[in-house]
C-alpha cells in the first residue's frame, strides 16, 4: 500500500514541477479591471455563510492509477472555522483537518498521506469549497470573452497571497494557483445547496467528487 | 490497494459498547474450543449490519447498512445499500468489487496483501482470527449476556490509529453480536449485526458480482 501511495504522489509532484514550469496563459491578456468588493452580487460562494454540517459521497481519482471513495463529513464549528474528515466506506479515517483562525491544522492523517503536496492540495480544495474569508475582500474586476463565453476574473488577496478567481455562469468556478488550476463544478442544486459538486485538477488527471447524502 | 487495506483494518472493526459491566473471562479456553467447534460446523451464514461511524467533532454519528453473506469454505459477499452503494465479494481465490457500476476483479494469488485480507476476513467468520497472537494480545471478559473478546494491535503502524477491536459474541449461540474499533482518539466505528442466519441455504448466484 505505502508503496503504491508513494508512487502516486511522485505522479502528482512530477505533474506539479512540469505545470510549474508555465504560466495561466489562458487569462492573459487581461483588460483593464475595475476595483469592487467581493460580495453575494458579484461572487457566489458554493455553501451559504452558516451551515451545521454536510455529508458527502465522495470519490478521490488519479486517472486510471489510482481510486479512492468514501465519506466527507464537513462541519462548521464556528463562524470561519471548519472541520473535514474523509474516511473509507468502513469508516476507517483517513484524514481530519481544521480550517480555520488557527491556519490549517492536521488533527489526523494516515501516514501514506502524511505527504507535503498532497496536503497543500487537500488544504487548497478545500478553502476554495469554503471560501472562507473571501466577502467583503477587496478585488479587482477583469472581464473576458463576451457573452455566451463571457468569464469573470477576480484578483484579490487572501492571506497574504494573491489568488486569481475565474466566474464561469453560476455553477463552475476556476482557481488560478501560481503553478496550477483547478475547477469546481456545481450541479443538482436543491433549497440553493449543491447535491453535486466536482473539483476538477488541470493538467493532472486529479478529480475530486463529491456527492451530497445529508446536511 | 490501499482501499483493500483499510477494508481489512475496518472490517476488524466492528463493534459496541454495551453498558452492562465485564468481568474477567473465567474459562477463555472452554470459551475458544467452543467457538471455533460452533465456526466448524458453519456452512452459511448471513445477516444485516448498521456501521455507525462517532466522530467525537460531529454532533451526529454517521449510519451506513448493508448486508453480508458467508458460504463455507472461501465465498464471502460484503454490501454496502445506504446510503452508498458498494460491494466486495471473495470467491474462490479472487476479490471483485463494484463501485459505482463499475466492477475490478483481482487475483488473489499474485498479492500477499489481498491473500491477508481473505484469511482475515473468513478467519473472522470461522472464528479463527482469534488466534493471531502474532499481531494481537487479548483480553476475554464475560457478562451474564455476553463474551468480550478484546485484540490489542501489536505492530506499531496499526497502532498509530487504532486503540483496539472489541468483539461482542452472544452467549446463546456464540455469534458475534457486534464489533467496536477504537481509535486511539477515541473516535470509533461500531458494526451491528441484526437478522442473522445460520447454515440457511445461500444460492451461488449470491456471489455473483453482476
Amino acid at each position: 500500500m505505502q508503496a503504491f501511495l508513494t508512487k502516486l504522489l511522485v505522479l502528482i509532484s512530477s505533474c506539479f514541477f512540469f505545470v510549474s514550469c508555465t504560466t495561466p496563459k489562458h487569462l492573459l491578456p487581461l483588460s483593464k479591471g475595475n476595483s469592487t468588493t467581493l460580495s453575494k452580487d458579484n461572487f457566489k460562494p458554493i455553501f451559504k455563510d452558516n451551515f451545521k454540517s454536510f455529508l458527502f459521497k465522495t470519490t478521490l481519482t488519479y486517472g486510471d492509477k489510482f481510486q479512492q471513495g468514501g465519506l466527507l463529513a464537513l462541519k462548521q464549528l464556528s463562524e470561519g472555522n471548519y472541520r473535514t474528515v474523509f474516511m473509507t466506506k468502513f469508516g476507517m479515517t483517513l484524514f481530519d483537518f481544521e480550517f480555520g483562525e488557527n491556519g490549517f491544522v492536521v488533527h489526523k492523517v494516515l501516514e501514506q498521506m502524511d505527504r507535503k503536496v498532497f496536503l497543500k492540495i487537500i488544504e487548497q480544495d478545500m478553502e476554495m469549497l469554503l471560501s472562507r474569508g473571501i466577502l467583503g475582500n477587496k478585488a479587482i474586476e477583469f472581464e473576458k470573452n463576451k457573452r455566451p463565453k463571457r468569464k469573470i476574473v477576480f484578483k484579490t488577496k487572501l492571506n497574504k497571497k494573491t489568488h486569481f478567481f475565474v466566474q464561469e455562469g453560476k455553477y463552475k468556478i476556476t482557481e488560478i494557483h501560481q503553478n496550477r488550476a483547478v475547477s469546481v463544478l456545481l450541479s443538482k442544486y436543491i433549497a440553493k445547496i449543491p447535491r453535486s459538486i466536482d473539483i476538477q485538477h488541470h493538467k493532472i488527471p486529479l478529480t475530486m467528487k463529491l456527492t451530497l447524502l445529508k446536511h | 490497494m490501499t482501499r483493500y487495506t483499510l477494508f481489512f483494518i475496518a472490517f476488524l472493526a466492528y463493534t459496541n459498547s454495551f453498558a452492562q459491566s465485564f468481568q474477567p473471562m473465567k474459562d477463555s479456553k472452554d470459551f475458544q474450543q467452543k467457538l471455533h467447534a460452533i465456526a466448524a460446523k458453519t456452512t452459511t451464514l448471513q445477516s444485516d449490519f448498521v456501521q455507525i461511524k462517532h466522530l467525537d467533532v460531529l454532533s451526529e454519528d454517521i449510519e451506513s447498512n448493508g448486508k453480508l453473506f458467508y458460504k463455507a469454505s472461501n465465498k464471502l459477499r460484503w454490501e454496502y445499500t445506504t446510503p452508498l452503494e458498494y460491494l466486495i465479494i471473495l470467491k474462490d481465490g479472487k476479490v471483485s468489487i463494484k463501485d459505482e457500476g463499475k466492477v475490478s476483479s483481482y487475483d488473489l494469488s499474485g498479492n500477499k496483501t489481498f491473500q491477508k485480507i481473505n484469511e482475515m476476513m473468513i478467519g473472522s467468520i470461522q472464528g479463527d482470527l482469534l488466534i493471531n497472537e502474532a499481531d494481537y494480545t487479548y483480553e476475554f471478559k464475560e457478562n451474564s449476556a455476553n463474551y468480550l473478546v478484546v485484540m490489542y494491535p501489536k505492530q506499531k503502524k496499526v497502532k498509530e490509529f487504532m486503540k483496539s477491536i472489541n468483539i461482542y459474541f452472544s452467549k446463546k449461540d456464540y455469534s458475534v453480536e457486534q464489533v467496536k474499533m477504537l481509535e486511539q482518539s477515541g473516535d470509533y466505528t461500531l458494526m451491528k449485526f441484526k437478522n442473522k442466519k445460520t447454515n440457511a441455504s445461500i444460492s451461488d448466484k449470491t456471489f455473483s458480482i453482476n
